[in-house]
């Protein structure tokens, strides 16, 4: 997609979120396509659940009939939809990151089966969103553009409310053997 | 002082000070503000809510019925806490509740001189007439008379948050049973959640004289407590409260961190696969006459302030403790504090009367044998037995059950989330408690399959003692919280409210803050002795939660202000804040309302928005409206099912007005269809529908019609839409340069075409109009929307182009008399009583064609869609209006024909126009009727006309 | 608050879910207004297990059908839905 125009921002996020915690949230352009098809035809880009990067970006696969081709991800004879602009790409950096973030998903990202998987769609308080990450400590997420600075204001205030300590005085559970919790 | 000169989990190297009423006080961190009242001497601190009996501090835990405090701190004053819940912060003022001038002045005390007369039901028989009177007068004294604290009104500063959890095991409570269950559990790998309401941890092992594993119980828990922290596998939090049962193994708990923290409290929604309930158990008061004065305490409370808390509450004590254990127990700790023990009572005592005015004196009994005797003391530790705590299993609504051999409620055996264990289901002992914990932790691993089954004896729960104490006649309270006496719960069964639930209501025994902890196995044991029963037919009440108050502050969290709900913004937002705009919410969105120059009114901005609009050039934002893309080769077909009109001519490159019905016949939702291709269309839903008519898009597509090929995609937030609207549309559609043919012919009304403006601007331009005039809703991805808008503004000077938002868009559309969802599209409505009855296919099969064929919906004299105006041309219509054939009368009322959706003064027609549904309307046009507007308090003559007020044959939509 | 088996992204919160009522045995389009009316409105309800149709609003925005005790809220079973429409 050649673009003639650079989009504009949809939120002001550019570096630290307030609070102890050290988070940093950031804005960044991405491209989105939206890849529907039978789930048996998805299946072979991506299993169900996953981002599976690709040489030129990525696939995200978090539905039974659609996925995700983001960057520049070749996606074979499958017609595709345009859907950079209505998503917002946020990206939450830090220690606490994943952390921070599984305070308030209904789902948690930090279950033993989305370590593996690194990808999930879940809603954080009263706002859907995408989240996919490498490690802990760098959190892709991805809102409904019209909700984007909503959303970045909602995460500067919940920021607030946490302690220096917080959460590493208390651990998170995890499964004996599972590697170390900040992995 | 009564501080003891040694022992205890307080740390003496600081002194933290408060006041109470005003007197400066100190006490230790480790000091709950009950020990550090105790510590100053402090034993009466409130008033009871009826009588204005002095009361003091019962208990050492959130049971406590009497000690309700207010408390005050940088955050503002929060009243009616339980001292013993209040861990101690320095700098806190605490002042008492419920008394007038003083608390050892009360004037409200007068009325316990009377006290007969407030019995039960007093206030159901006394203040019945005259009928204002209640709300007039009564209640106002009575409230005031009768009450907890004041609340404080002030906005509050402190931060609140709400967090999720999750983990296999959730134990609750960190007593003997508890910690036993969380090792258990840790040891076999379990993902552990420990919560415990107090700030250490040990429950009843705090104040425990008893050894494990030959260490003091004190020292084991210590240990027991470090080795759990030490784990990843476990979370250890104290401060915590788990405060209810929620379906699916969701227990609610409110953390409050420890003074200096972010967040004041924090609730937190544990999700666990099982929920170990290690709650304890309640001790259960004696019902003695005059048991309420200052110095009588549950046994367990003095123990625990002698040994945790290192306070001596009295100098002189009677024991009457049924247990003869326990009272071996209590006996040794008043020892250790060297307090003496002035008499011991012996199970078959009957405790005939207790003295004293602010704080209790003397005590005076019969023995088994008859004899009289009395003693002098200022302290009595009592202890009818012991009480479950499982009101957090009983929230799921199963039914706890009374056994005599335990004189208590029991939770019964369970195979849910939540398994009552050690003291909530009445095993008392440490070494039991220590074995329960152990054993239902192995049952639910098992049942998790994280370890083997282990056929572990589950131990019996501790029978009650054999005897109790006997009491004379006098007032003697069964809830002190309520000031329910034992001849109040008699009353209400003379008087026929029998029922348990009756009861409650009635004599208010097992309300208010503490719900009854001390005071419900009493009541229902004084039902059972006065009417006969067998206490296990008697049931209980329903328990509810929070198990014990939580804030309002807790359960918002940080959805405050504008944190509330979520707020959307337009891609235009940045752009039209530079032009000076004024936003609104609506629905979701924060929404363009208006756009004032300086000096000006909304009225006068509205005014000259729409007047510009209709004579020369206007835009406004349309970005909100739901955008759906539909591919695949069954495109056509799918939208042909799931509209009601026809369109299965529509060429590429056109669109068309539709109408979506409910599958019940009635309209669901309008907007357009667009063809871009063969195969490939746009639809638009409303705002407010976006989200549902979606759901129900994909509803059709994945459950109805699977076998159709179609894909739908929301691209609602892709596009920025912008509308041109107004005479000069097309010729700043044509200053934006598209690189498509775009005159009149070739680019007419109800048309779509792709291209680029400017060479470099990638649009959709849809030729519609909701305001009646040339119109061109140029849609752009929504990164390019304040180029579009630059451009538009700079382009659109010439013809002095003005935004416009939601009031004047408002406005256009009413004077065209186009739908609006939630007004004229209420969900009552079928296309016929909206004037569109024509649009329905008739040789097509679509969603709601059936039963949009029933009878009722087919009545011609159904609520239809007018136009109305007032009949002498320039009354305003007030808005909300009624519609009636005839005048009010003198009573304000009229039989009513329909009612107004919409009014509002028409800058281009020079007056007031309204919408309105009015029964059989479509017949009645010309007519004159009555707009009665109660809430403006105004009537207006209307006349019924077209829906359309403005250019009726669309004249102005072609150029 | 439920636990949801998503036959797509596993065990949910019921705040990820919107309610789509009981999973219907809905007649063709073409069918006259009687069977519709029959279909629609004369349903009966008795407590116990029930199909439903959810909407995993904030998860793969699919519908499901889950099978659902509606007096205990035990959760029987759940499934990718299956075509209730009946073909002409």
């Amino acid at each position: 997609m050649t673009e003639l125009l650079t989009p504009s921002r949809a939120t002001d996020a550019a570096g630290f979120l307030p609070g102890p915690l050290g988070l940093r949230l950031d804005e960044e352009q991405i491209s989105v396509r939206a890849v529907n098809a039978r789930a048996d035809r998805l299946d072979d880009l991506a299993p169900l659940g996953s981002h599976q990067p690709t040489p030129d970006g990525a696939v995200l696969r978090l539905w039974p009939t659609m996925a995700w081709a983001i960057g520049n991800a070749l996606v074979a004879e499958i017609p595709t939809v345009d859907i950079s602009h209505g998503h917002t790409h946020l990206r939450l950096r830090g220690v606490e990151a994943l952390h921070f973030i599984a305070n308030y998903t209904y789902a948690d990202p930090l279950d033993e089966s989305r370590r593996q998987t690194k990808a999930l769609r879940t809603r954080l308080n009263h706002f859907d969103c995408v989240l996919w990450w490498t490690n802990t400590r760098d959190v892709h997420i991805v809102v409904d553009r019209s909700l984007a600075q909503s959303f970045c204001n909602h995460l500067r205030s919940l920021a607030l409310r946490h302690d220096p300590a917080d959460p590493s005085k208390t651990p998170r559970p995890v499964a004996p053997g599972a590697p170390d919790r900040r992995g | 002082m009564t501080r003891l000169p040694q022992g205890g989990l307080i740390d003496r190297t600081q002194t933290l000070h408060f006041t109470f009423d005003g007197e400066q006080m100190s006490g230790h961190p480790g000091d709950t503000v009950a020990s550090a009242l105790l510590a100053n001497g402090r034993h009466l601190v409130a008033r009871s809510i009826k009588y204005h009996r002095p009361r003091g501090i019962v208990s050492a835990g959130l049971e406590e019925p009497s000690a309700l405090l207010t408390v005050t701190d940088a955050t503002g004053s929060t009243p009616n806490l339980k001292a013993p819940e209040i861990t101690l912060r320095d700098g806190l003022q605490i002042t008492s509740q419920n008394n007038w001038p003083a608390l050892d002045r009360d004037a409200g005390a007068l009325l316990a001189l009377g006290g007969k007369t407030i019995s039960a039901g007093f206030y159901y028989k006394t203040f019945k007439w005259p009928r204002d009177a209640w709300h007039k007068t009564y209640s106002k004294i009575i409230r005031r008379a009768a009450g907890h604290g004041q609340v404080d009104p002030s906005t509050n500063p402190a931060l609140y948050d709400k967090r999720h959890r999750k983990c296999d095991v959730l134990v609750i409570g960190s007593g003997p049973t508890g910690l036993s269950a969380a090792i258990t559990a840790a040891q076999a790998g379990a993902t552990v959640v420990l919560v415990e309401q107090d700030s250490d941890l040990g429950g009843s092992l705090l104040q425990s004289a008893d050894t494990i594993d030959e260490m003091p119980a004190r020292e084991w828990a210590k240990d027991a407590a470090d080795a759990l922290r030490t784990l990843s596998n476990v979370i250890v939090m104290p401060r915590t409260l788990a405060f209810g049962q929620y379906d699916h193994g969701l227990v609610q708990a409110v953390e409050t961190p420890q003074s200096g923290s972010a967040s004041t409290s924090i609730l937190w929604k544990i999700r666990a696969q099982r929920v170990i309930l290690a709650a304890g158990a309640i001790e259960r008061p004696v019902v003695f006459p005059s048991n309420d004065r200052p110095g009588i305490m549950l046994a367990n409370a003095v123990r625990t302030y002698i040994r945790r808390f290192a306070v001596a509450p009295g100098r002189r004590a009677v024991v009457a403790v049924a247990d003869e254990t326990e009272r071996r127990d209590t006996m040794a700790a008043l020892q250790e504090a060297g307090i003496d023990v002035v008499a011991a009572l012996q199970p078959g005592d009957k405790i005939t009367k207790t003295t004293g005015r602010l704080h209790v004196s003397g005590i005076s009994w019969r023995g088994a044998n008859g004899k009289r005797h009395s003693a002098r003391c200022d302290l009595i530790c009592m202890s009818a037995g012991w009480m479950p705590t499982a009101h957090l299993f009983a929230q799921k609504g199963v039914r706890l059950s009374f056994a005599s051999e335990t004189q208590s409620l029991r939770p019964p055996q369970s195979d849910g989330p939540m398994r009552p264990t050690g003291g909530a289901r009445g095993v008392l002992t440490t070494a039991d408690c220590l074995a329960d914990g152990k054993t239902t932790a192995h049952q639910v691993l098992a049942e998790l399959e994280m370890h083997k089954h282990l056929n572990l004896n589950q131990p019996e729960a501790t029978p009650a003692p054999a005897q109790g104490f006997q009491t004379g006649p006098g007032k003697a309270f069964v809830d002190l919280q309520n000031d329910v006496t034992r001849s109040d719960v008699a009353l209400a069964q003379r008087e026929g409210y029998c029922d348990i639930e009756l009861t409650k209501r009635y004599t208010t025994l097992g309300m208010g803050t503490d719900q009854g902890k001390t005071s419900w196995t009493n009541g229902v044991l004084e039902i059972a002795d006065i009417t006969g029963a067998n206490p296990e037919t008697i049931g209980h009440t329903t328990y509810r939660p929070p198990y014990s108050p939580v804030s309002i502050g807790a359960l918002i969290g940080a959805e405050v202000g504008n944190e509330m709900v979520p707020t959307r913004r337009t891609p235009f937002h940045d752009g039209f804040e530079r032009l000076g705009c004024v936003f609104q919410t609506s629905g979701d969105w924060l929404y363009s309302r208006y756009f004032p120059t300086a000096g000006e009114t909304m009225m006068q901005a509205i005014k000259r928005e729409c007047l510009a609009t209709r004579n020369s050039l206007g835009c406004v934002d349309m970005s909100t409206l739901g955008k759906i893309d539909v591919q695949g080769p069954d495109a056509l077909e799918f939208l042909s099912r799931l509209y009601c009109n026809a369109f299965a001519k529509i060429q590429p490159g056109r669109l068309r007005y539709a109408l979506m019905l409910r599958e019940d016949g009635y309209v669901f939702d309008d907007g357009t269809i667009a063809r871009l291709a063969e195969n490939h269309y746009l639809v638009t839903a409303t705002t407010a529908n976006s989200g549902s008519v979606w759901r129900h898009m994909q509803k059709m597509a994945q459950v109805d019609w699977p076998e159709l090929d179609v894909t739908l995609t929301s691209v609602s937030d892709h596009w920025a839409s912008l509308a041109i609207a107004g005479p000069n549309a097309r010729k700043l559609l044509t200053a934006l340069a598209p690189d498509f043919d775009h005159s009149s012919e070739a680019f007419p009304f109800a048309s779509v075409r792709e291209g680029l403006l400017g060479g470099d601007l990638p649009v959709r331009v849809f030729s519609v109009s909701f305001s009646g005039e040339l119109s061109f809703e140029i849609n752009t991805p929504a990164g390019y929307a304040d180029a579009l808008l630059t451009r538009v503004m700079d382009l659109g000077a010439e013809w002095d182009i003005t935004p416009y938002g939601l009031e004047t868009l408002d406005v256009l559309r009413i004077e065209k008399g186009h739908l609006s969802i939630g007004t004229e599209i209420d969900g009552r409505r079928t296309p016929a009583d909206l004037n569109l009855g024509g649009m329905v296919a008739r040789k097509k099969s679509f969603v709601g064609g059936a039963l949009l064929n029933r009878p009722a919906l087919q009545q011609t004299d159904r609520e239809q869609l007018v136009g109305l105006q007032p009949e002498d041309g320039e009354t305003s219509i007030p808005y909300a209006a009624h519609l009636s054939q005839s005048e009010l009368d003198s009573k304000g009322q009229a039989p009513l024909c329909g009612h107004l959706t919409a009014a509002i003064e028409s800058p281009i027609l020079g007056h007031s126009i309204a919408l309105g549904f009015l029964e059989n309307g479509q017949e009645r046009m010309g007519e004159t009727l009555w707009a009665h507007s109660p809430i403006a308090g105004k009537s207006v003559r209307v006349r019924v006309t077209s829906a359309c007020a403005y250019d009726p044959k669309g004249e102005r939509l072609h150029d | 608050m439920l636990l949801i088996p998503c036959p797509h992204c596993g065990l949910r919160d019921e705040g990820e879910f919107t309610y789509g009522g009981p999973a219907r045995t809905l007649p063709a389009l073409d069918q006259d207004t009687q069977v519709w009316r029959d279909a629609f409105f004369a349903g009966q309800k008795p407590p116990g297990p029930m199909t439903e149709l959810w909407y995993h609003t904030s998860g793969c925005e699919s519908w499901i059908e889950v099978t659902r005790d509606t007096a205990t809220h035990d959760i029987l079973n759940s499934n990718t839905p299956q075509s209730k429409v009946d073909t002409p």
